[in-house]
């Protein structure tokens, strides 16, 4: 029987929006969070911090090295199942909709429902948590995952943003490739992906976020019936290369079969906050100011556009986690590099004049907007849910936050980022165009 | 949740959702009109230029700041294609004022409504009276750039140019995009003559969710369009028709530098919504490739690790079944005959209790799911209205529990392969 008061239980309440959750540290070490929303479906997902950026790592000092992506490689494969009836056969006969995805920084496990939710849940615990894995089956999905590969090599909005990561970045994992290569893959064994799962899928190195028509006790019966706290400790750390300023190609031009022009445009950032509040409101600001300077409200944007520069799609933010930050700008345009000299033209002029105060009001309301917004789908809750669990934060103190962010942090945060020697243009160009060349 | 239906004279309708559940509502005024290989393109031309810029909010940055006081309001455009018709949809989504922190007072519905008012009546005109020509001509390149951008989504690219060969010279095989040429053809008497045919003959279809009473909406609709006295326009009831023209099975093969070939077969299958079996053709196309668990993920992928992705869509206005899968070029025919010999399988009853449990399950999970999104309830009943049909979701959940294998077997036996599109990649160039 469930015992309440082994796990700490804490609720959260926002009294405008009329909305409450709950983060339960389960004795396992699993943190789970629960939001309860009167909605047909329901959305559970739940990650382990072990992304494709992980290449090696030490395990209680032992120093371990991985091929290219395991993480990616992982996710796939834990949906098998020892009795043969794989995962994705569950959640289809309860009609639930399952998914996966890896990211450098994390791999996650997702369904969506609206009945049998119970089982959709136990399911989802366990076969994250019991790995099973035969030569063949990890043979047969090297030809699966060789074909994603294929797909992601001939997507050139995919390979625009890698090249600009690989440009921007001389140490930082963030720019492995994810699915990792045709090579590196046909090197993964059983026994490497068991060592993952024993070493990154844990219950302390994992966190769950539910959403839909749920008590928090409900999800805790079955979180105690499927995830036990391991046997063994082990002591698991990830090392972070050093990244100094600057980026390591300015430019890095491709072609492909496009029909015009497209781009990605990074400043690299390497100031970024420890603490986790800290690093949000950066992040906030940073947004905010993006969108002062780029966005479709502004100037710039409509000059751009009438020059020829840009094609509507253009698009301006920035992203931050604990090792790696920048602003990204990507779109499509004639002449990429022309327009990276009216961005490091324009963000010049800014530094010599004011920043716009009325934008800046403009942007805290969009941006406060699209954080209420997301309180409309169990989907888009989950998903915050998980990404506040990650930075530490309450999603309700998120309001707070914004409120908080003054004028003067934002002509802050743009001394600090925008600093055009971090920048680089990743270009993909149309096979037959010379009418780009310098 | 109360649902109203208002007619307002000259062919304008609105359907109302009044609710409280969620913190955004939307508003959508679609104009639809039927597919022309002509004047599709020029009217979603001429769309795109009144979004450019008012009378009051002359340029596109003044239009978004607007709407970015109004904490951050939004005004899309959409074009669709319903079987023979193609829709212009624009679409408001606002912030319910309750949710608006205290020290502001911003009314965002009527706000909102105030700047679609502008772009649709009082679109930017020269001191002459004529529209914008720096806003057309530029327009006109954007439009270009977006055809000759469709070949960076393969996926997307090869499953158009499948449905062109499907459909040969049937209107719904017209692209609203039109081509390069069109698209330079026309000029700024065209894109004015469009938008007066438009404002008098298209019918409106107008469609509310969220908190309002759905007569205060009514009354604001309808002051939306005041300045129209009088339009040709009646409202109509619609309706879907089958594609059902059997060719012999026309095959196009295109070829590109790239890793990944695409292979896209178009099935006729002679069924649309309204139709007796119209529930038995949806359990057969999600047993076919509609889910991870389907015949083609199953054996294409899953068994013979043959491709990435492996699925067919199921297009209900025109009555056609769209398979695409990833795979390596050298394959082809393998993959070819492999997706047949699935549908031969379904054909002779070849359906496990577990296959059909689970595609009931998931279609009865997505039904459910209607209720839970703004965008999701204006969908439903949008295919509701365009389909001629008044389904309600129980009635769905109900007749979909009803099918037998036999009935989905039958349904097999009308899905027939017309055209077949592959995207050759370089491994065998």
């Amino acid at each position: 029987m469930t015992d309440f008061n082994m796990n700490n239980i804490k609720k959260y309440e926002h009294e405008l929006f009329c909305e409450r959750y709950y983060k339960i540290n389960h004795h396992s070490g699993l943190e789970v969070y629960v939001f309860p929303k009167e909605m047909s479906g329901y959305y559970a997902i739940i990650s382990a911090s072990f992304g494709g950026a992980v290449s090696e790592y030490l395990c209680d000092g032992e120093k371990v090295a991985l091929p290219q992506g395991c993480a990616h490689f992982l996710e796939h494969k834990l949906f098998d199942n020892e009795d043969g009836r794989g995962a994705d056969d569950v959640f289809s006969s309860c009609g639930a909709y399952d998914n996966a995805y890896t990211s450098s920084e994390k791999t996650a496990f997702l369904f969506s429902c609206t009945d049998n939710f119970d089982e959709c849940l136990s399911e989802l615990l366990t076969f994250v948590t019991h790995p099973y894995f035969t030569d063949a089956s990890v043979k047969k999905e090297i030809g699966i995952i060789a074909e994603e590969i294929r797909g992601c090599e001939d997507d050139p909005y995919d390979r625009c943003y890698m090249n600009m990561l690989d440009g921007m970045y001389f140490n930082n994992n963030v720019k492995n490739e994810i699915c990792g290569t045709e090579e590196s893959i046909s090197q993964i064994t059983p026994d490497i992906l068991y060592r993952c799962c024993e070493d990154f899928y844990r219950p302390e190195n994992m966190i769950l976020a539910v959403c839909g028509n749920v008590t928090p006790q409900r999800v805790l019966e079955i979180t105690d019936r499927c995830i036990f706290k391991s046997d063994i400790m082990k002591r698991i750390s990830v090392p972070v290369f050093f990244e100094p300023a600057g980026v390591r190609r300015g430019l890095v031009e491709r072609k492909m079969p496009v029909g015009k022009p497209i781009f990605c445009l990074g400043i690299k950032d390497i100031n970024i906050p420890s603490d986790p509040v800290l690093r949000l409101k950066k992040n906030e600001a940073a947004n905010i100011l993006c969108g002062m300077l780029f966005s479709a409200s502004e100037q710039f944007y409509l000059d751009m556009i009438d020059r020829g520069l840009l094609s509507p799609g253009f698009d301006c933010g920035y992203s931050i986690n604990k090792n790696t930050a920048y602003v990204m700008m990507s779109g499509e345009s004639d002449e990429p590099k022309a327009l990276r000299k009216e961005i490091t033209d324009y963000i010049e002029r800014c530094r010599r004049s004011e920043l716009d105060k009325k934008a800046f009001e403009r942007e805290k309301r969009v941006a406060y907007a699209a954080y209420v917004s997301d309180f409309d789908s169990v989907e888009d809750i989950a998903f915050s849910l998980l990404s506040f669990a990650e930075n530490r934060v309450d999603m309700f103190e998120y309001a707070k936050i914004l409120e908080s962010i003054e004028f003067e942090d934002v002509k802050r945060v743009f001394d600090e980022i925008f600093d055009t020697d971090n920048i680089t243009l990743s270009v993909v160009m149309p096979i037959d165009d010379d009418a780009n060349k310098d | 949740m109360t649902k109203q239906e208002f007619h307002l004279g000259r062919g304008i309708r609105l359907h109302t959702v009044q609710t409280r559940k969620f913190k955004v509502s939307r508003l959508s005024v679609s104009f639809i009109c039927k597919a022309d290989s002509l004047y599709s393109p020029l009217t979603k031309l001429m769309f795109s230029v009144l979004l450019r810029g008012s009378e009051k909010y002359p340029t596109v940055t003044q239009i978004n700041k607007r709407l970015d006081e109004l904490y951050g309001s939004t005004v899309s455009f959409r074009c669709l294609q319903a079987g023979k018709r193609h829709i212009f949809k624009i679409i408001c989504e606002f912030l319910d004022e309750s949710y608006i922190p205290q020290k502001d007072i911003v009314n965002t519905f009527s706000g909102t409504l105030e700047v679609i008012k502008d772009i649709l009546f009082h679109p930017k005109r020269n001191k002459d009276g004529k529209l914008d020509n720096a806003y057309i001509d530029s327009e006109k390149k954007i439009a270009i750039d977006g055809i000759r951008a469709k070949i960076n989504d393969q996926r997307a690219y090869s499953a158009e140019r499948c449905r062109q060969i499907l459909f040969g010279s049937d209107p719904r095989g017209i692209l609203i995009d039109g081509t390069e040429d069109m698209i330079n053809e026309f000029n700024a008497d065209d894109v004015e003559r469009c938008l007066s045919v438009i404002l008098d003959k298209a019918l409106i279809e107008c469609f509310y969710v969220g908190p309002e009473d759905g007569e205060n909406i009514a009354d604001s609709i309808s002051s939306l369009f005041e300045e129209i006295k009088f339009r040709g326009a009646v409202s109509e009831i619609y309706s879907y028709k089958a594609f059902s023209k059997k060719n012999n099975l026309s095959e196009v093969t295109e070829r590109l530098p790239v890793s990944q070939g695409r292979l896209n077969i178009g099935f006729i299958c002679d069924t649309v919504p309204g139709d007796d079996r119209y529930f038995s053709m949806c359990l057969f196309n999600e047993i076919f490739g509609g889910s991870s668990v389907s015949k083609l993920f199953m054996n294409v992928r899953e068994k013979k690790s043959l491709c990435y992705y492996c699925s067919s869509d199921y297009m209900k206005s025109s009555g056609v079944i769209l398979v695409s899968c990833g795979i390596k070029s050298g394959n082809r025919d393998i993959v070819y005959k492999e997706i047949m010999s699935q549908l031969e399988s379904i054909k002779m009853g070849n359906i496990s209790d577990e296959e059909l449990n689970s595609a009931k399950k998931i279609l009865t999970n997505a039904l459910k799911q209607v209720d839970d999104s703004t965008a999701a309830i204006e969908s439903y009943n949008y295919e509701q209205l365009l389909a001629g049909t008044e389904m309600d979701t129980e009635y769905c959940l109900r007749k979909i529990n009803e099918v037998t294998k036999a009935e989905i077997a039958g349904c097999a036996e009308l899905v027939y392969p017309n055209a077949v599109f592959f995207l050759c990649g370089e491994d065998t160039i």
